[in-house]
Parts: C-alpha cells; sequence; structure tokens
C-alpha cells in the first residue's frame, strides 16, 4: 500500500521542509505551484509564472509541466543533486536540479504553493511493448549490429520470385546474408522459406557464399536439425530488448512526406 | 542497346554520390532518356538522375531496357576516366558493358543485375523556400557543419538570405548565402521556413557540387530538402533528404 502524505496549501516555509524532507527519503515528490523556470544548459531559457505541475521521482528525475500538453515544458532525466531554499529577498522557495553530464541547472522559483504531495510508490510491473514483425524488420535494418555481428544493411523486404526477403545484408567479410525474422518460435515451415529465397537468389547472383539466417526469440528442434542440415544458422533475438529501439514518434520515412503516394 | 556519353568524369561524379546512398542501382533506357531511382536503406533519403538522349554523343536505344549494377563495381571503373574521356554503355547478352574510350580503351563487362524492385513513383511535392545558388558555398557550408556536429539546419525569412547553419553541442557555424556576396541568384519565399537535417545523409552528395555550378535549394519547415543539380546542361540529378525531427 502506497505511503501517501498530503499537504495543502502550505505556507513557504512548510513546503521547503516537506520537499526537503521528502528529497533526503528519496520519495517521489508531486508539487502543484505558481512558479518560474530558468533553464541553462546546452541552450538557456525563461519561462514566466504560472501554474503547474512538478513532479520530482525517486531517482532524480525532474519533470515540469504546464496544464495543457503531453509533454514536459521542462525536464531532466537524471540530476546529482536537487536542492531547495527559501530566497527571503524575493519571497520565494528556490528549487534547482543540476545534472552534470552535460551541465544543465533547472532553477524553479515557487511563489505559492497549492499542493505538495509525498509518495512513496512501489511500481515492479514488467512492461511488455508489442511490436510487429514489420518493426523488428526495422529496428534491425537501423542497428544490424544488433544481431551480433558487423552487419551492413542493404536491403529490406527484397523481392525474391517466391516472395520477400525480409533483410538483405552484407557481413564484415562482404558476403551476402539473407535474413528471415519470425516473432514467434521459428519453425521448420521458415527454414524451408529461408532456403527457397537463398535458392531463389543463387539463381541470378555469381556470389557462391550467400548466408542464410533466422532471426526469431526461439526455434523448434525440428526446425533447428533442418537448419543444420542445410547449413544456414540461427540468431536468438529479444524481442523486449529491441522494443526499446522503437521510436514513440514514428520516425517518418521520405515517401511520407510525398503527396499522393 | 548503345549510349555514348562525352564526359565520363561527370558521369563518375555522380555514380560516387550514388554509391554513398545506395550499394545496388539500376538505370532504366528510354527511346528519350536514361533514369534512374534510389532510395537508401533507411528510406529517407532519394537520389534521381535524369540524362535526356541529347546529351548523348551516339544514343541506341530501340526498346526500354535496364541495367542493374553494383555502385561501388561501377565507381571502381569509372574513378579511373580521364578528363575528356568518354563513356560507352552498352548490353549485350545479358552483360552490361562500360567502356572508358580516351588515349586507349578500357572495357568492363559485368553482369547485368536484376534488382527486380518496384519503379519509384516520381516524387510530387510543394516546398515553400526555392533557391538557386553557387554549389562551392554549399560544398562549404556544409563541410564547415560537418565539423562542429551532425545535424544542418536550412532556414529563409526574407528573400534577400539563404541561411546554412551547423549545429553542435557548443558551438554554431553559419554561412549566409545572400546576393550581396553574389551565391544566391534567385531566392523565393513563400512563407519563412526552417528545417534541421542529418550531415551524414547530405555529405554524401557533396561531390555533385563538382559537377554543377549552381544547385537548386527547396525546403519547408519539417518537410524535406530538395536539392537539384543541373549536369551537363540537360540531365538533372535530384537529392531529397527527409528532415530530422526530434
Amino acid at each position: 500500500m502506497a505511503n501517501i502524505v498530503v499537504h495543502e496549501k502550505p505556507d513557504l516555509d512548510r513546503a521547503r521542509e516537506a520537499i526537503r524532507n521528502a528529497l533526503s527519503r528519496r520519495k517521489n515528490i508531486y508539487i502543484l505551484a505558481n512558479c518560474s523556470v530558468d533553464y541553462f544548459g546546452r541552450s538557456s531559457s525563461h519561462l514566466d509564472f504560472g501554474e503547474r505541475l512538478i513532479i520530482i521521482k525517486s531517482d532524480g528525475a525532474v519533470l515540469i509541466h504546464r496544464p495543457t500538453g503531453h509533454s514536459p515544458v521542462n525536464w531532466q532525466p537524471e540530476t546529482s543533486y536537487i536542492g531547495v531554499d527559501y530566497d527571503s529577498e524575493e519571497g520565494m522557495l528556490v528549487l534547482k536540479a543540476l545534472r552534470t553530464k552535460p551541465r544543465e541547472l533547472v532553477t524553479v522559483k515557487l511563489s505559492d504553493v497549492f499542493l505538495i504531495v509525498e509518495a512513496e510508490l512501489r511500481d515492479p510491473g514488467a512492461f511488455y511493448m508489442h511490436i510487429s514483425e514489420k518493426e523488428i524488420r526495422d529496428i534491425l535494418a537501423a542497428n544490424p549490429k544488433l544481431l551480433g555481428e558487423n552487419f551492413t544493411t542493404i536491403d529490406i523486404e527484397k523481392k525474391v520470385e517466391p516472395g520477400f526477403i525480409d533483410l538483405y545484408l552484407k557481413d564484415e567479410k562482404g558476403n551476402v546474408v539473407v535474413i528471415e525474422i519470425k516473432r514467434l518460435t521459428a519453425r521448420v515451415d521458415a527454414v524451408r522459406q529461408l532456403k527457397k529465397y537463398i535458392d531463389s537468389l543463387k539463381n541470378y547472383m555469381r556470389t557462391e557464399k550467400i548466408r542464410g539466417i533466422i532471426a526469431a526469440p526461439s526455434i523448434t528442434k525440428k526446425a533447428y536439425e533442418l537448419l543444420l542440415k542445410e547449413k544456414l544458422e540461427f540468431k536468438q533475438i529479444n524481442i523486449e530488448a529491441l522494443a526499446k529501439h522503437v521510436s514513440k514518434e514514428g520516425k517518418k520515412s521520405l515517401f511520407d512526406y510525398f503527396k499522393g503516394v | 542497346m548503345k549510349a555514348i556519353l562525352p564526359e565520363a568524369r561527370a558521369f563518375a561524379s555522380i555514380i560516387e554520390a550514388l554509391s554513398r546512398v545506395v550499394d545496388e542501382a539500376s538505370m532504366k533506357f528510354t527511346p528519350e532518356k536514361v533514369v534512374l531511382r534510389a532510395l537508401d536503406p533507411a528510406k529517407v533519403s532519394m537520389f534521381i538522375m535524369e540524362l535526356p538522349s541529347i546529351l548523348f554523343e551516339e544514343y541506341d536505344v530501340e526498346e526500354e531496357v535496364k541495367i542493374g549494377f553494383n555502385t561501388a563495381v561501377l565507381l571502381k571503373l569509372l574513378k579511373r576516366s580521364k578528363r575528356d574521356d568518354k563513356l560507352e554503355i552498352a548490353l549485350e547478352e545479358g552483360y552490361a558493358k562500360f567502356s572508358i574510350i580516351g588515349a586507349y580503351s578500357k572495357l568492363y563487362k559485368i553482369l547485368n543485375i536484376e534488382t527486380a524492385e518496384e519503379e519509384l513513383p516520381e516524387p510530387r511535392i510543394e516546398l515553400n523556400v526555392n533557391a538557386i545558388i553557387h554549389s562551392e558555398p554549399l560544398k562549404h557550408a556544409i563541410k564547415d557543419a560537418e565539423t562542429i556536429g551532425d545535424v544542418v539546419e536550412f532556414s529563409a525569412e526574407t528573400e534577400d538570405e539563404l541561411i546554412i547553419k551547423g549545429k553542435g553541442e557548443t558551438s554554431e557555424t553559419e554561412t549566409r548565402i545572400s546576393k550581396e556576396s553574389g551565391a544566391l541568384i534567385s531566392l523565393e519565399v513563400k512563407e519563412p521556413s526552417k528545417s534541421t537535417y542529418a550531415i551524414e545523409h547530405i555529405k554524401n552528395i557533396v561531390s555533385l557540387t563538382k559537377v554543377a555550378d549552381t544547385v537548386e535549394v527547396s525546403f519547408s519547415t519539417r518537410m524535406p530538402l530538395k536539392l537539384a543539380f543541373t549536369i551537363l546542361g540537360e540531365g538533372k540529378v535530384t537529392y531529397f533528404l527527409a528532415p530530422k525531427v526530434e
């Protein structure tokens, strides 16, 4: 059961004590206040006074959210120092969050504090991002070294007579590498499919050496036996690890910008 | 099919830029012109080359044919060409023949690769800033930007100046291309625009500034950059690059 302490409309003295206390105990702190924000680092910015939500997480991450919009107006993913002091000249609380690499300083001046919530939150939940085979393919195409070798991507969805090759790469030695991706356990039909693609390529390419690889989270015993017999290879991929590479912004391809395509 | 291009070196510069974008490409020879369209593996940039038949000393193309090739392999041959050398391209029984004709001839015969890709559509796009500038300043602006960081920003607010900035973590470079300095030939700004692009892609086509004195630069905020180089008077090489969106 989460441990929550709430301070409603605290005066600046009480607010400072509550924040200091919560900081020293590494709690999650949520502050609703009228504040201004100054950022100094790679560039600099100033945000005039307004009513906002300040979030300080137990790991030192700091975010400042305005009343609208989903993105924080300012944030520090990590900080080496967070401190709060009372500035008697200005009659305000001054919250400073410092990051050292790169050097960035966020200074929040609080003139009025409406609410402070100190929370000790437990969150052990594992996160599963569902990604499609296409997304796995796009991530591997952009980062072929994730497959464990110094690969270079040449083409994706390469058309061959029997169908489409997921990933068409080159390895360090200059060999052609054909990859068949499976989101679930690879079975015998995946091995057969890969063999068909390679045979089709061998028909019009002079290169003798074409490597065929099945990339999947796992492979059935029968499929593996067939794989070895056909002199193909298996590389295990960790879908959860790959999911981290999915860009939430949805990186656009050039064609997304063209009209009527 | 047979075609003879009088400037092998110019073609070499085009292939040099192309080889940095894709490993394989195909040229389509029609009775009117030669067209090449290539999309990079990351699908963020496109390279288009169009050489009308009038550029060729000899152009014998009766029906449409395609020559697929490995760009690095073709570049190796073309790099050996000297000034005033001509390039002959012919197709014979499944083999593409590239010959450098000069003081003495060098012939390269390569298997015509079936690149078997779908035809890339003709890109249609309207951009707010359209500038024609000398290509040298573009080359320098990109090289300067490369020393600073990995993005380059193109911007134009008025029709007096095109600004190219290199942005890094702690520093910035700026190249102002204006009519006063003589580098700007024309500038149309339908709407003040600013857009950022990754240098790792743009720098690939810098070699095209060798073969074109001027380049058409077009862009809009958060839209692709279009660079169009006029080659040998009648030919065109166009490069599209998707913007870097944060």
